[in-house]
């Protein structure tokens, strides 16, 4: 009797194994097919693409494709610098709140997000244009006798992506403050550290993997950035993404144009390797849930 | 308190003891009331700066530092010169039996080497009173009784000061050279833990501290040398004349668990004899737990199981238990 009653749990135990396995296969089937016909097979396209002829030997040895490629690193590493500068303080401030304050903040903090990012690029131009609100006070105040071009700038750039990525530098730094234990905070002043040394040995410290995670995130978003130089910085502060769209579009240079985007690729994927080898992937996923 | 004294706050949670500990710290400013440190008034003075060690219930052990790092914490902020840090760390690791692992780090660590540690750091500032939140409650078991003792011999051998804050009696009794009982905030009573389990003043205090049962019942009889009481809806008590009760007094009185004798036979003489039905029977590997009924009331007691006979007593068994009148406590009632 136990056998027979064994033989038919074993036979319920494959159906049911069976049945898991086509609802895994029914859940992430069509996302899953989705990514790979639309993401995977054009990437391997467009690498297979960037092969033909010598396009990453022209761009290393050409100028104008190597200033597109230092000065897309150069405006990530500011805003990154910019962002952490500027969202560090409003993260730690967050954490420190209690929770019902913290979600007004948080609610702010986010509105900008709820407006079109086109309309928010374009409203800089209020902002840095010759007759806009800089120009005009500093007119005003004397200091300067005729505009300064803030506008088409590399600067601009800069201002424009910070004012987008602050958000992504702040959420995961306030997230990993706010999960130090506070017991900590308290042995350090136990033990005779000041407000500002237990900042530099206990918070700060622990608050690294949301300081890696906001730089990351940063610094990908503003690299690959495309919007923000196309219409603050104009053909003459063209970066990456916008290079590879004017090979792509008005030049029709394909391989040069698949090579581009593969140097885009490389350097995001790199990051995140590095990212994942020193915090750790899961960490991300913490810092943002 | 007096130097290198041992007390307790004993309390169920929420009553208030880690407030009062973490005021003495510093964290927590006090609404009303002053606190001293050797003589000295230290309302005004921030946590960095007065001297004391401290030690939670988690431990907080700096994570992203090593075991040397962590107990060097506090003697970097004395402005140690290094070659008496490395010393003084040294000893204090021996002192809590961890020599030799300042490179690992709290992570690499088991929760009882964890704990040392944290002592380890506290100690090692040589601080003017030690602050121990609940720092064996972590611990399994077999290795709290462990580090019971060990706690013990290594606050005795340096002459600590030491505040010690407990939910749990067992450990505040074995610890503690006093123990201050607190409940929502305020104190109940204090005293000796022998004090504190023997001559409670109040019900709190003796259903807080150890088992006993509690009879309502009211004061029947003075005598020259004993005093009788009638339990309500139970039998009459005897117990020794104690000054300040008279006829007629409504009294609680508690019998601890371990003091009463279960006997299968009625006793041929005897006082405080009390017939009753075991109600339920229990085996705990080194005590017996009965409950009996006797009259409306029901008493728990327990017996050294030194038989190997698997239950002396089954429910339903009609028996006699039997308490020395010195053994029977009385609490006024209001």
């Amino acid at each position: 009797m136990s056998l027979d009653s064994r033989s038919h749990s074993s036979k319920l135990g494959a159906l049911q194994k069976a049945a898991s396995k086509l609802g895994a296969i029914l859940l992430i089937g069509p996302g899953f097919g989705y990514v790979v016909l639309f993401l995977f097979v054009p990437l391997i396209i467009t690498v297979v693409l960037s092969l033909s002829g010598a396009s990453y030997y022209h761009i290393v040895t050409t100028e104008l494709y190597r200033d597109i490629l230092l000065r897309s690193l150069r405006v990530a590493v500011q805003v990154c610098a910019f962002s952490l500068v500027l969202g560090y303080p409003v993260a730690y401030y967050l954490a420190k709140l209690t929770s019902i304050r913290r979600e007004t903040v948080v609610v702010l903090l986010l509105f900008p997000l709820f407006v079109s990012f086109l309309i928010r690029t374009y409203s800089w131009f209020y902002v840095l244009g010759s007759k806009g609100l800089v120009n005009y006070l500093l007119l005003g105040i004397g200091l300067i006798n005729s505009p300064v071009k803030f506008l088409f700038t590399e600067a601009a750039i800069v201002l424009g992506l910070v004012n987008w990525t602050l958000p992504f530098m702040i959420l995961p730094i306030y997230s990993s403050v706010e999960k130090i234990d506070n017991n900590l905070i308290e042995m350090s002043k136990n033990l005779g550290a000041n407000d500002v040394s237990t900042f530099r040995e206990v918070t700060f410290p622990l608050s690294l993997p949301g300081v890696a995670s906001g730089v990351m995130l940063t610094f990908i978003t503003s690299f690959g950035a495309y919007i923000t130089p196309a219409i603050l910085g104009g053909p003459q502060q063209a970066m990456i993404a916008n290079m590879v769209s004017m090979l792509f579009l008005t030049m029709l240079n394909w391989p040069l144009g698949t090579a581009m985007s593969v140097i885009l690729v490389i350097v995001t994927l790199g990051i995140v390797y590095v990212y994942n080898k020193v915090v750790g992937l899961d960490k991300l996923l913490e810092a943002m849930g | 308190m007096k130097k290198a004294e041992f007390l307790s706050l004993l309390g169920p949670s929420g009553c208030g003891k880690t407030t009062t500990l973490r005021i003495i710290a510093g964290f927590e400013r006090p609404t009303q009331g002053s606190v001293f440190i050797k003589g000295e008034l230290v309302n005004d003075v921030p946590a960095y700066s007065r001297n004391t060690g401290m030690v939670f219930q988690n431990y907080a052990l700096f994570p992203h530092k090593s075991v040397y790092d962590n107990v060097a914490f506090g003697l970097k902020y004395r402005h140690f010169p290094k070659n008496e840090i490395k010393d003084r760390v040294k000893k204090s690791l021996e002192l809590v039996q961890l020599p030799g692992l300042e490179a690992r780090y709290p992570r690499q660590l088991s929760g009882g080497q964890q704990q040392r540690v944290a002592l380890a750091r506290a100690l090692v500032i040589e601080p003017d009173v030690l602050l121990l939140d609940e720092p064996l409650s972590n611990l399994d078991a077999k290795l709290r009784a462990q580090m019971r003792i060990e706690l013990k011999q290594i606050q005795r051998r340096i002459g600590i000061t030491t505040i010690f804050v407990t939910h749990d009696q067992e450990e505040s009794m074995t610890l503690s050279d006093r123990t201050v009982v607190m409940h929502q905030g305020s104190i109940i009573e204090e005293g000796t833990p022998f004090q504190l389990y023997e001559e409670p003043k109040s019900q709190f205090v003796a259903s807080f501290i150890g088992q006993s049962n509690f009879m309502d019942g009211k004061i029947s009889e003075v005598g020259e040398q004993s005093m009788n009481v009638t339990i309500n809806g139970g039998p009459v008590l005897t117990v020794p004349k104690q000054d300040g009760y008279r006829q007629g007094d409504n009294v609680t009185v508690f019998v601890r668990y371990e003091r009463l004798e279960v006997l299968p036979v009625q006793p041929a003489e005897g006082t405080n004899v009390m017939s009753g039905v075991i109600d339920h029977a229990m085996f705990l590997g080194t005590n017996y737990l009965y409950r009996i009924a006797v009259g409306d009331n029901l008493m728990l007691v327990t017996t050294e199981a030194n038989t190997r006979r698997k239950l002396p007593f089954e429910k339903g068994s009609r028996v006699w238990a039997r308490v020395e009148p010195e053994n029977v406590g009385l609490i006024r009632k209001p």
